[in-house]
């Protein structure tokens, strides 16, 4: 995929957990270009900003949630998505699976697996 | 109706041969009806009262037969007179004795099995023929004697008839057919007495027509016998109709209630099955929410950490961080088993010390992990995963100057049962009293304790060639 920006778009409906990715992230030298907290936001930030990653909560405000929202980011800017779940439900790690993750991660992330996963990420978009 | 008919026989001394011959075909028939009847009952209620009696009377039937046959002189070679006498009268005597004497053994055989049936009519008809030939000897009439009694060898009839009605009338709690034999028997008892007057058709005597009374006696009580046992299978079958008819509601009334309890259990088990996936869904609930809550502290050290300049308080803070991501992996685990209650450890204690390890940043320190599978709750995951936190965190700290070694985790049970946690390393070793003294591990040092004597567990710390800690707890694999 072309025409991506070496920025990551933030999908969390949790401000404060949305503000400590974000640290997370500028501590690893990348640059936020957003955050998001509900599908529509994210689908509609993700045109503007074309990251090259996206992390991705699944559990958003709204009726639609972060699964609905990679499909559409998928399809239509083709973005890395790096799931961050809390479930460990079967059902949603199999609907996850359906939509291309580049990685899924379930909650506590810690900071190496973290680090870790966005600088693969970033080698597999071509930004590295 | 046996004394208003005797009476009008005597009065109009009635001594009819047609008459005659009518009173023993009605015998005849009357006694091969009462043995049908009471086959039919002795088969319906396996009664062997019923079926000795049958036999009886079947054996009667067949004696009164040629006795019938003789009146409507269809087995007379004799002239008519001679046949009157000889045979009429001589195959009387017999089949009253046998009636009497058949109608008292069956009495006697009721708690024999019916299969000695068989025997029974074998022996009745062999007592009958020899009672055949006796009574061609025997004279059959003699002149009027003692009481004017002239067939003295007819007495015992009457007798044995009598005996026979006190029998089945002492029949305690008898079948419901011995009390009708019983009042039939007593008839019979009281028409055999005047059978002992009668006299040839041509001998002119006051006592003409006794003869008739007996036989219509005998009719009249093979009448009764056969009204009652008529009454009894038509008790029975309303009897056995009406059970029928409540065993056929009894069984609506259970189907209908089996259909209603299996409905009802249906209904319980659908609604028990709803609690429990509502029950679960709850505690995952939970479990996430508690999660997110523990992620969203770590997000405020995480940013708080980023503002503070002090070395010291960084460190403590990051320290808070590593125990904070010790409890959400625990709460990760739980969410993930099947009873949402209890996890194993095993792969969780990889997982918790890697990810310290690396989190500290030690390149070059390999660590091993050997963890015996324990299913373990909340009560026990929680002070394990902080205990392994610490202890591996003081390792890290304390054992490597060079940064170079060996970190080991160990959870195996004892030969006493317990369990046994070892975090060992290849390190300078180091005076863990010396260690607790210094401000940043004071707080691991106090943690360690409370949490060792939170599980009851037992520590033990030793310096060779580097630092093994011990700690022993109790667990039954059940919590």
């Amino acid at each position: 995929m072309t025409g991506l920006e070496k920025v990551v778009l933030i999908v969390e409906d949790e401000h404060v957990i949305a503000m400590g990715l974000s640290a997370q992230i500028e501590d690893l030298g990348l640059e936020v270009c957003g955050t998001a907290d509900t599908a529509e936001d994210a689908v509609a930030q993700a045109r503007v900003h074309r990251p090259a990653i996206i992390l991705m909560d699944v559990r958003l405000r709204g009726k639609a949630d972060g699964v609905d929202a990679a499909q559409a980011i998928y399809e239509s800017v083709g973005s890395k998505i790096i799931f961050i779940t809390g479930s460990r439900e079967q059902k949603t790690i199999d609907r996850i699976k359906l939509d291309h993750p580049f990685a899924t991660l379930f909650k506590p992330v810690s900071d190496r697996q973290l680090a870790a996963t966005v600088s693969e990420a970033m080698v597999a978009a071509g930004q590295a | 109706m046996f004394g208003f008919g005797a009476a009008c026989i005597l009065i109009w001394q009635i001594q009819s041969p047609i008459f005659h011959t009518i009173l023993d075909t009605s015998a005849f028939l009357a006694s091969g009806l009462i043995a049908l009847l009471l086959w039919d009952i002795s088969k319906r209620t396996n009664q062997p009262l019923a079926w000795f009696l049958a036999v009886a009377f079947g054996v009667l039937t067949a004696a009164e037969l040629l006795h019938t046959l003789i009146a409507l002189e269809r087995l007379s070679w004799e002239t008519a007179a001679e046949a009157e006498v000889r045979w009429r009268a001589g195959t009387w005597a017999p089949s009253a004795y046998i009636s009497a004497i058949g109608v008292g053994a069956a009495l006697l055989l009721r708690t024999y099995p019916q299969r000695l049936g068989g025997a029974f009519a074998l022996a009745l008809i062999l007592q009958y023929i020899a009672l055949l030939v006796v009574f061609q000897v025997l004279p059959r009439y003699l002149l009027p004697g003692f009481f004017g009694i002239t067939r003295p060898t007819l007495i015992g009839v009457p007798l044995l008839w009598m005996a026979a009605a006190f029998g089945y009338w002492r029949l305690e709690k008898g079948p419901q057919v011995a009390s009708a034999v019983a009042a039939s028997a007593s008839v019979m008892a009281l028409a055999h007495c005047f059978m002992l007057f009668s006299q040839p058709a041509d001998y002119p005597s006051l006592t003409v027509g006794t003869g008739m009374v007996a036989h219509f006696g005998k009719v009249a009580a093979d009448l009764l016998l056969l009204l009652s046992l008529t009454q009894i299978g038509a008790a029975d079958t309303a009897r056995r109709l009406r059970a029928e008819s409540e065993l056929t509601r009894l069984n609506k009334y259970l189907e209908q209630r089996i259909r209603e309890r299996t409905s009802e259990l249906v209904g319980a088990n659908e609604r028990l099955s709803q609690a429990l996936e509502q029950r679960d869904l709850l505690l995952r609930e939970v479990y996430h929410r508690v999660k997110n809550n523990l992620q969203l502290i770590d997000s405020i050290v995480l940013l708080q950490v980023r503002r503070l300049a002090d070395p010291d308080a960084k460190l403590a803070l990051k320290g808070l961080r590593r125990r904070l991501y010790a409890l959400g992996l625990v709460h990760q685990q739980l969410m993930g088993s099947s009873d949402l209650k209890t996890f194993d450890v095993s792969p969780f204690l990889k997982e918790l010390s890697e990810n310290i390890i690396e989190g500290i940043g030690g390149r070059d320190i390999s660590l091993s992990v050997k963890a015996i599978p324990l299913n373990v709750g909340l009560d026990v995951a929680i002070p394990l995963a902080l205990l392994v936190t610490e202890l591996v965190t003081n390792s890290l700290k304390h054992a490597f100057p060079d940064g170079k070694g060996k970190i080991e985790v160990v959870l195996d049970r004892g030969e006493d049962g317990t369990m046994v946690l070892v975090v060992s390393d290849n390190g300078t070793g180091y005076d863990i009293l010396e260690a607790s003294k210094q401000k940043a591990h004071g707080l691991g040092t106090a943690l360690i304790d409370g949490l060792v004597s939170q599980l009851k567990a037992i520590i033990r710390v030793r310096s060779m060639n580097g630092t093994i800690s011990e700690i022993q707890f109790a667990h039954d694999g059940e919590p």
